[in-house]
């Protein structure tokens, strides 16, 4: 008989809200990128979205075993984190810091050089804005849905 | 929260378009603008773009935002660092009869390259408009996630 763990928000609505918020920043990177279309010796970036989601996803699924080990008992955070705050006691809340310093901003390739060194492609970075805004409406619609399943559980109607 | 900071950014980008369109327009308004000395003649402008960093902006560096990912990694948009003014050569024209004319019969045209300043007007609207696309398109982003729940 397999024992199911316990109902967490956190592990429930993680993956959405991580890739909600990565959109979000992604947004913000490609607005820059825009906004300098014209500045000399710019270059363009943008986000690893594969390796930011994987880093995030790879911290819940240590974070989840360590969960179900524990099944009584308040779930400890970030146990796994090396720069965790101390845990004295069972029911201290570990300190949910994420000590990588790592950052998945990369540099964009570019096809066309330009002369004065900006590496801007506007027609590609407008695609990239309105794709990334599309994908931010899905991740909202999916975490919007979780909720709504979870308030939904908790009232029983 | 890195959705409202794309209106900062956005910003940045519309107004420093703007001050260039003001600067296009100041050079086509003074294409034919005429003087007998080099010294006085107008002498196209043009504005300096650089990018501007979160840290200058005052912003928090550690900013909530996706792990990893610190906020001022973003960037913070574009400034105008300073107007400068063309260092092309007048054009002297011989024009003996002109009011304006030196010594020796010479008028110092401005250096406003008038197809350039258009062709610099094109590229400079469609940027402001990407800009505002990016805005409004942001302003979508954020009022859906106030919906957030519903």
């Amino acid at each position: 008989m397999s024992i199911m763990p316990p109902l967490s928000f956190d592990s429930a609505t993680r993956i959405h809200e991580s890739a909600l918020l990565l959109r979000g920043q992604r947004a913000e990177l490609l607005a820059n990128n825009l906004s300098n279309g014209e500045t000399p010796g710019f270059k363009a970036r943008d986000i690893n979205f594969n390796e930011a989601m994987r880093q995030a996803m790879g911290d819940m699924t240590s974070a989840d075993m360590t969960s179900q080990d524990v099944v009584t008992g308040p779930r400890v955070v970030g146990q796994s984190v090396a720069a965790g705050m101390a845990q004295t006691n069972s029911r201290h809340l570990g300190g949910a810091t994420t000590g990588t310093a790592a950052t998945f901003v990369q540099y964009r390739q570019v096809a066309q050089p330009s002369l004065d060194g900006n590496t801007v492609d506007g027609e590609k970075e407008k695609a990239a804005f309105a794709q990334n805004s599309l994908e931010f409406n899905a991740s909202f619609t999916l975490l919007n849905q979780q909720l709504r399943g979870i308030s939904s559980a908790l009232r029983g109607d | 929260m890195p959705l409202l900071n794309i209106f900062n950014v956005a910003g940045t980008g519309m107004s420093a378009q703007s001050v260039r369109l003001n600067t296009i327009a100041s050079n086509i308004a003074n294409a034919e603008s005429v003087s007998s000395s080099v010294e006085t003649t107008y002498k196209a402008r043009q504005p300096v773009f650089a990018t501007l960093h979160a840290t200058e902006m005052g912003m928090d560096s550690s900013a909530a935002g996706f792990p990893g990912l610190p906020g001022s990694d973003a960037g913070a948009g574009v400034q105008v660092l300073g107007i400068v003014e063309s260092q092309a050569p007048l054009q002297m024209r011989y024009e003996p009869g002109h009011p304006m004319a030196n010594k020796e019969g010479y008028v110092a045209y401005p250096n406003v390259n008038v197809v350039e300043e258009m062709a610099n007007m094109i590229a400079s609207s469609r940027s402001f408009q990407s800009n505002a696309e990016v805005m409004n398109t942001a302003k979508t982003m954020a009022q859906r996630v106030l919906t957030l729940g519903q």
